[in-house]
């Protein structure tokens, strides 16, 4: 029964762990900050403004993207952390879904028309050539350390310590999944606006910040699961708000880095995954 | 050939002022630049034209947000060089106070944006926090946080009181040791110098070429201050040290900057032994008179030139040219070839200012075309239109 309840609140809890790390973010600036509730109101107000005039609606893939962007996010939601459907190597499915959000990302930016979502969109697929294999690498990893075939059946226990090397791999993916600095070079702001979503606005706008938002949620419950196991759900979301916080003092405490220094900087972190996943394969 | 344009500005998160550049792209590489300027042109010498010399002062300290007191030193100078003026020693060592002070709030305010451009927001808020420090001095000693009207001819308007000069050496002192630790962190973090390192090379060769002023200049290792070259107030007498780098890069520009605050600390506390507390200040009415006259000062950005022509105590002519002025022409020869994310790191590392820049009109000569009034009316003015 908690399980389907929870499904309806992701949205709700995805606005509130964003609102908790803008607060967050603020107290490590030494300002106020805005109240936790405030992607309430703003993805509210969105919702209410009248869509804009660019030349980019004439485009069927610009009205889509949001819509099918959202709904992919709500997705991933379907394995973790309650398994509704579970079958034999559904990782993989739950791994191509991430993929399908990344690339939905992608053609977003490039159906928008504007060089700024253009720009963001090329830098996205660099960053997505050095990530996306480090990402299924680690949850390979995990799930051979686990010894098992679905997500439905990750046995509970300190995961983390099984698999050290796919932890550090799985974090540094993580940062970059969720675009906080130092790897959110593909929708910085000062250097190219916004990125993909430079021209959209009112629903779009609301739905693609809806799915930045869960993804949020999704990667933090994601590692929580992988490094703990599964557990009852109040010591997950406090787990949970560990990592939001520990996520929210990595991002305060780093500057941005360039594009090509982010493809270096996975070159040694693939490096490491495959230690681990041979490690784990032979012994 | 170029892949695409794309314009920055002139509404920009990555520019404090609107302007506009337009970038042809290569690949994620610019191949050109060109800036468009007179968004926010605001008729400053012209409003200055026909206005009495001390009217004009107030108008002269508000060219400028970040450095109100470097146009009036530059202004006053001018007119006292004329005068032959000769200030009292309080007044001097309270200019220089508040230019100095100045020069510190001007490079934390430029090296918050240089750590916002970068993506370091942390670093940004804590600048601003020491730069809070500074305009706290300035609102317990003269009044106002940005802009102050301290100047007078041949005066100033707020001396020190009783208990200001303890509380502008604590304030300092905490600056000080915050800013070294600051200064560590930019030499030393291996992100910041990946972002700022060899981004926006000018050269030795270069900088003389464009004729670059200010921490623009020094970085590329050009000894230029107006302090040591043409010194005015009472720089020959204190001691200070002029920040040079070699590289020319936006890193050896930050290093700059954040040295010359140092420095500002040392000159400040020197001075602050010399004034005198809840001392008398003197009073100066000028008479009316004819001049032509020039003087400069060093701002926060570099060389600050003033030229004045007076008619009977009343301005006929200014001609004020910033230190951004000189240093725009740099930009589009440091966007030559750097990638698309360096454009905010180069544009910054210059420290604009272009509101107190914009004054310029450029004719194209090669339109010039002369007509009688009858043929202006039938060419230009609409029908109906008398």
């Amino acid at each position: 029964m908690i399980e389907f309840l929870f499904i309806l609140c992701v949205i709700p809890i995805s606005l509130l762990f964003f609102g908790i790390e803008r607060k967050l973010t603020a107290r490590f600036h030494n300002r106020v900050g805005p109240p936790i509730w405030q992607p309430f109101y703003d993805i509210a107000k969105l919702f209410q403004k009248g869509r804009s005039d660019s030349r980019a609606q004439k485009n069927i893939f610009f009205r889509l993207c949001p819509i099918v962007y959202f709904l992919s996010s709500i997705l991933l939601f379907l394995f973790i952390p309650f398994s509704f459907i579970s079958f034999d190597y559904d990782f993989i499915l739950l791994i191509y879904i991430t993929i399908l959000c990344s690339g939905l990302y992608v053609l977003a930016g490039f159906s928008s028309n504007s060089p700024f979502g253009i720009l963001g969109s090329m830098r996205e697929i660099i960053t997505m050539v050095a990530y996306e294999i480090v990402f299924a690498l680690s949850v390979f990893s995990f799930m051979i350390a686990a010894g098992v075939k679905s997500i439905a059946a990750y046995p509970p226990g300190l995961h983390f310590l099984e698999a050290p090397l796919a932890t550090i791999c799985l974090l540094f993916v993580t940062i970059l999944e969720i675009r906080i600095t130092p790897f959110d070079t593909a929708e910085a702001e000062t250097e190219i606006l916004y990125g993909y979503k430079t021209e959209f606005s009112s629903r779009g706008l609301a739905l693609i910040e809806l799915s930045r938002y869960m993804k949020l949620l999704f990667f933090i419950f994601f590692i929580t699961f992988l490094f703990f196991g599964p557990m009852h759900i109040v010591p997950f979301l406090l787990i949970s708000l560990a990592m939001l916080f520990l996520l929210t003092l990595e991002k305060v405490t780093t500057p941005r880095y360039r594009v090509e220094e982010v493809f270096k900087f996975f070159i040694p972190v693939l490096a490491l995954a495959l230690i681990e996943i041979t490690r784990l394969i032979i012994l | 050939m170029h892949d695409f344009t794309i314009p920055i500005g002139p509404q920009n998160p990555s520019l404090k002022e609107p302007t506009c550049l337009r970038i042809d792209l290569k690949g994620n590489y610019i191949q050109s630049a060109r800036i468009r300027l007179g968004y926010i042109h605001r008729g400053l010498e012209r409003l200055l034209e026909g206005k009495d010399i001390l009217k004009a002062l107030y108008i002269i300290q508000r060219i400028c947000g970040i450095c109100p007191a470097t146009h009036a030193i530059s202004y006053t100078r001018a007119i006292e060089s004329a005068l032959k003026i000769r200030l009292e020693e309080d007044v001097v060592y309270l200019r220089m106070l508040e230019a100095e002070l100045e020069r510190i709030a001007s490079h934390l305010l430029w090296a918050g944006y240089m750590s916002h451009e970068i993506g370091y927001d942390m670093l940004f808020m804590f600048f601003w926090r020491e730069r809070e420090r500074v305009l706290e001095i300035f609102e317990k000693v003269m009044g106002g946080r940005i802009h102050r009207n301290n100047f007078k001819i041949g005066s100033v308007r707020y001396g020190l009181e009783k208990g200001d000069k303890r509380f502008i050496l604590e304030r300092l002192d905490v600056i000080k040791k915050n800013i070294q630790n600051y200064l560590s962190t930019y030499r030393s973090d291996r992100v910041i110098k990946s972002r700022l390192k060899g981004v926006g090379v000018i050269t030795k060769e270069d900088a003389r070429r464009l004729c670059v002023v200010g921490p623009v200049a020094r970085a590329s290792g050009i000894n230029n201050d107006v302090r040591r070259t043409d010194p005015y107030l009472a720089y020959d007498d204190v001691e200070f040290e002029i920040p040079l780098e070699d590289d020319g890069d936006a890193l050896a520009r930050a290093i700059v900057r954040l040295r010359e605050i140092l420095e500002s600390i040392k000159i400040i506390s020197q001075i602050i032994e010399c004034v005198k507390e809840d001392a008398k200040l003197p009073e100066f009415k000028p008479e009316p008179f004819d001049a032509e006259t020039s003087a400069r000062s060093e701002a926060p950005r570099g060389e600050n030139f003033h030229f004045l022509k007076i008619k009977n105590g009343v301005i006929e002519r200014v001609k004020v040219r910033t230190p951004t002025f000189a240093n725009i022409v740099a930009l589009e020869h440091m966007l030559k070839g750097a990638e698309i994310g360096d454009t905010p790191v180069v544009v910054e590392s210059l420290d604009p200012c272009f509101a107190c820049m914009e004054r310029v009109l450029i004719a194209n000569r090669t339109k010039v075309e002369c007509l009688t009034k009858e043929q202006f009316m039938a060419k230009y003015v609409r029908r109906g239109y008398d």
